[in-house]
Formats: structure tokens, C-alpha cells, sequence
């Protein structure tokens, strides 16, 4: 009976896992900004373009992921690449990274690319010039077979627009703030707490030794709050190894364009 | 002091710590779903903001389209009437809201089919940024809407569970609504070029 139950339980769990998966591809580990899924490039091709996107990364902080994928799983390519985006944690806290998916074209189906730009990108990379990068750049090389070429052409005018928008220095500047902004709620919470903690000592003390009937406690506790930063892993600014330091936790609205060739 | 007495002011100390604790959890869990409806308004006005300038430049093409240029002024008007207070979703509201918004994309859609018969309005630079602005808003649109919902459960849930619920009723937590998925709402309707 207990083990029935306990493997009803788990089969509920897996399939709460797999149902929250929704089908995009885990993180990889080790991280890598070129994810070459569908096998269109060759090793040496992944290492070149991996590397420019690298030192991309260490000198401004914004993440562009390249992902090739053989299937969109039923959803558009914006989708796809908004929600890989999203689950990976492309780019930093600025929320400055680029997604660059593409799908590409087999006899049975049409071949489908997506720029999806994280929140912080989307004044640098408007709608407008990621659809222009698609139609331009990306489909006209994708139709002569050429992958690589076009990825490379769009990575490059993705960089020249995106150029200056986001130093390291600035990016360290921020992870200071944020630590000190860690310790001061920290310190805050321990205090009222402690605050807390003596009141109620107080109160308690009076009841039992009998002095003073009055109910002074009830100080109604309204929204402090203690400003204390959600756990983000946005470690990934180390330019030391040369080798990709993480995701740093980016988010992605939607914006982007996408297109089908 | 006997060690019974300390032993029961402990006990009472984490309890109240441990309320607060549930209290200032449920208070971020509010703010995260109001700050996401900010979100989800934004998205709409910039759909709305890109509208003036659509009209004007498919008017340049196609003059006499003019009960398809006023069904789109009026949806946006009306759709932009409409606010909500982010700090009590209901469920009529949302709906009203979403009727409105429905509404200015159906009006959308046939100002976008106007292209069909005018090869010039196609053809042009300026038509074709602001349509893929369109559809990129379009995809914005989608993406805020499906991560309200989500906030929205996260928070609906932790306040409907013990112990929480108990300080959620204490404190007048509500429960907040969720956008309706329609047919062929989860994906953003596909501008075509």
C-alpha cells in the first residue's frame, strides 16, 4: 500500500518535471554561448564564433546565444526563443541578452529564425532592426545554405549596434551596490526582529510578574519589508580562463522578430 | 525564571517571527503581481502608441479606407479608456479590459488586410518598421500576459494555502484574476509581409 502511494507520488512528480520542462532544452553545462544543436556547423565554426561571443561577453557583459535546434516543438520560433531566453537566463542584470535561433530548412519544412531581445537590449535592438537583420542578413545567407556566414554577419551588426551600451566596469559597479544593498536589509531585518524579540520579552515578563494589566503589544506591523535582493547567480564576469563564465539570470519580454524562409 | 516560562516565550517569539516572516511574503507576492500588470499595461499602450502613425501611413495609400481607419481610432480609444486598479483585479474588470483590447486587435487586423489591395502601401519602408514594431508588440503582449498569469497563480496559491491563508484573511488579501486564454490567444496573431 505505502508503496503504491509512494509511486503514484513520484510519477506525479516526473510528470510535474517534465510538464514544467515544456521541451526547451536544459542549460548546458559547461556554459556556452553557441549551442549548435541541429549539427549545421562545423566544431571549428562553433569554437571561432563561441570565442568572438566570449570576449563580446567579458568587454560590455551582453550575451548573445546563438541555438540551433531541429524542431520548434509545435510553437512559433518567438516563442521558443523567448522561453530559452528566459529558462537559461540569457544576458546580466541589465537584462542585456540576445537569443539568435534558428531552425533550419529541411524538405519537409520551412526553415524559421528568431532574434528575441532581452529587456535591456530592446532600445539598442528595436523590433525594426532585428527584423531588419532577419530579412537582410540571416535569410538571404540561410537561403545560399550558408549558416554560418549569416550567424557570424548578424552577430557582428548585433555588436556594432549594441557597442558601448554596457562596460563591465558598470556591470561590477551595480554587483557592488547590491551586496551593500544585501547587508544593510540584513542588518534591518536583525534589528526589528530583535526589536520584535524584546517587545514581546517585555510583555510577557509584565504578565507573568503582575504589574500593569495594559496590552501595549499590537503594534500593527505594516509593509517594512526588508529589502533583501532575490538570489541571483549573475556571477559570469570573470574574464580570467577565456573560457564563457554563466548566464547571468536576463530576462526577455517578447521583443525581437522572427522570420520564415 | 522557572524554564517552562522561557520555553513558552520562545515558542511565542518564533511564532510571531514566523507570521511576519508569512506576511512580508505574501506582501512581496502582491507587489510582484501589480508591478507585472504595469508591465502588461505598458505592453498594450505601446501597441496603442503605434497606432496614430500606422493609420496615417496607410492613409497615405489607401484615402478611401476610411470606415477601417475610424473601427481602429475608436478600439483604441476605448481600449485605452479602460484602467484597472492594479491593487484589485476582478475578474469583470480584467474582462472588460480584455474585451476592449480583443476588440482593437480584430480592428487591427483589417487595417493590416487593407495592404492586400494596395502593392505601393506593401512595398513601403516606412509600413514595413512599423509592422514588424506591430508584431513585435504583439509578441510583448503575449509574453507579459502569460507571465501575469503566472505571478497571479503564484500568488492566488499562497494565499489560499495554510497557514497563510489565515493572515491572508486577516490582512484582506484578494485574490486576483487571470487573462482568459482564447482561441488563438497563446500565440500572438502572426502579422503576414
Amino acid at each position: 500500500m505505502m508503496r503504491k502511494h509512494f509511486c503514484l507520488t513520484l510519477a506525479f512528480i516526473l510528470i510535474g518535471v517534465i510538464g514544467l520542462a515544456q521541451n526547451i532544452p536544459a542549460r548546458p553545462n559547461p556554459p556556452r554561448l553557441v549551442n549548435d544543436f541541429a549539427k549545421i556547423l562545423t566544431d571549428e565554426q562553433v569554437q571561432t564564433l563561441e570565442n568572438k561571443l566570449v570576449q563580446f561577453n567579458d568587454t560590455t557583459s551582453t550575451q548573445i546565444c546563438v541555438v540551433t535546434i531541429n524542431s520548434l516543438d509545435g510553437t512559433t520560433s518567438n516563442d521558443y526563443a523567448q522561453r530559452l531566453g528566459e529558462k537559461w537566463g540569457v544576458g546580466n542584470k541589465e537584462d542585456n541578452g540576445v537569443v539568435i535561433l534558428v531552425k533550419p530548412k529541411t524538405v519537409e519544412e520551412s526553415g524559421d529564425c528568431s532574434i528575441q531581445t532581452g529587456y535591456g537590449m530592446e532600445e539598442y535592438l528595436t523590433d525594426a532592426v532585428c527584423h531588419h537583420i532577419i530579412y537582410d542578413v540571416l535569410i538571404p545567407a540561410f537561403k545560399e545554405n550558408d549558416y554560418y556566414g549569416g550567424i557570424v554577419k548578424a552577430c557582428d551588426d548585433i555588436i556594432a549596434l549594441s557597442t558601448g551600451k554596457f562596460t563591465a566596469a558598470q556591470y561590477t559597479e551595480d554587483d557592488e551596490e547590491w551586496t551593500t544593498k544585501t547587508y544593510v536589509g540584513l542588518a534591518l531585518f536583525i534589528l526589528i526582529a530583535g526589536v520584535f524579540l524584546i517587545a514581546i520579552l517585555l510583555s510577557i515578563i509584565s504578565v507573568f510578574t503582575g504589574r500593569g494589566g495594559g496590552k501595549s503589544g499590537g503594534s500593527s506591523y505594516r509593509g517594512g519589508g526588508y529589502g533583501g535582493g532575490s538570489s541571483s547567480w549573475g556571477g559570469g564576469s570573470s574574464s580570467s580562463s577565456g573560457g564563457f563564465g554563466g548566464f547571468g539570470g536576463g530576462h526577455f519580454g517578447g521583443g525581437g522578430a522572427s522570420g520564415k524562409w | 525564571m522557572k524554564k517552562s516560562t522561557i520555553i513558552t516565550i520562545v515558542v511565542v517569539a518564533l511564532v510571531f517571527l514566523l507570521f511576519f516572516g508569512m506576511y512580508n511574503g505574501l506582501v512581496k507576492k502582491q507587489e510582484a503581481v501589480e508591478s507585472q500588470w504595469a508591465q502588461v499595461e505598458n505592453v498594450y499602450q505601446r501597441r496603442a502608441d503605434l497606432i496614430p502613425n500606422l493609420v496615417e501611413t496607410v492613409k497615405g495609400y489607401a484615402a478611401h479606407e476610411e470606415g477601417t481607419f475610424t473601427a481602429v481610432t475608436e478600439a483604441r480609444n476605448n481600449a485605452t479608456k479602460i484602467t484597472i486598479d492594479p491593487s484589485n483585479i476582478t475578474p469583470e474588470q480584467l474582462e472588460q479590459f480584455q474585451a476592449a483590447q480583443d476588440q482593437l486587435s480584430g480592428a487591427l487586423s483589417r487595417l493590416l488586410a487593407v495592404k492586400e489591395a494596395y502593392p505601393d502601401l506593401k512595398a513601403n519602408e516606412n509600413f514595413l518598421a512599423l509592422q514588424s514594431q506591430l508584431e513585435g508588440t504583439e509578441n510583448r503582449i503575449t509574453v507579459e500576459r502569460k507571465k501575469f498569469n503566472e505571478t497571479a497563480q503564484e500568488y492566488n496559491q499562497s494565499i489560499r494555502m495554510f497557514p497563510r491563508n489565515i493572515i491572508a484573511n486577516m490582512f484582506g488579501f484578494e485574490k486576483v484574476a487571470y487573462f482568459k486564454a482564447q482561441a488563438g490567444a497563446e500565440t500572438a496573431p502572426k502579422v503576414q509581409f
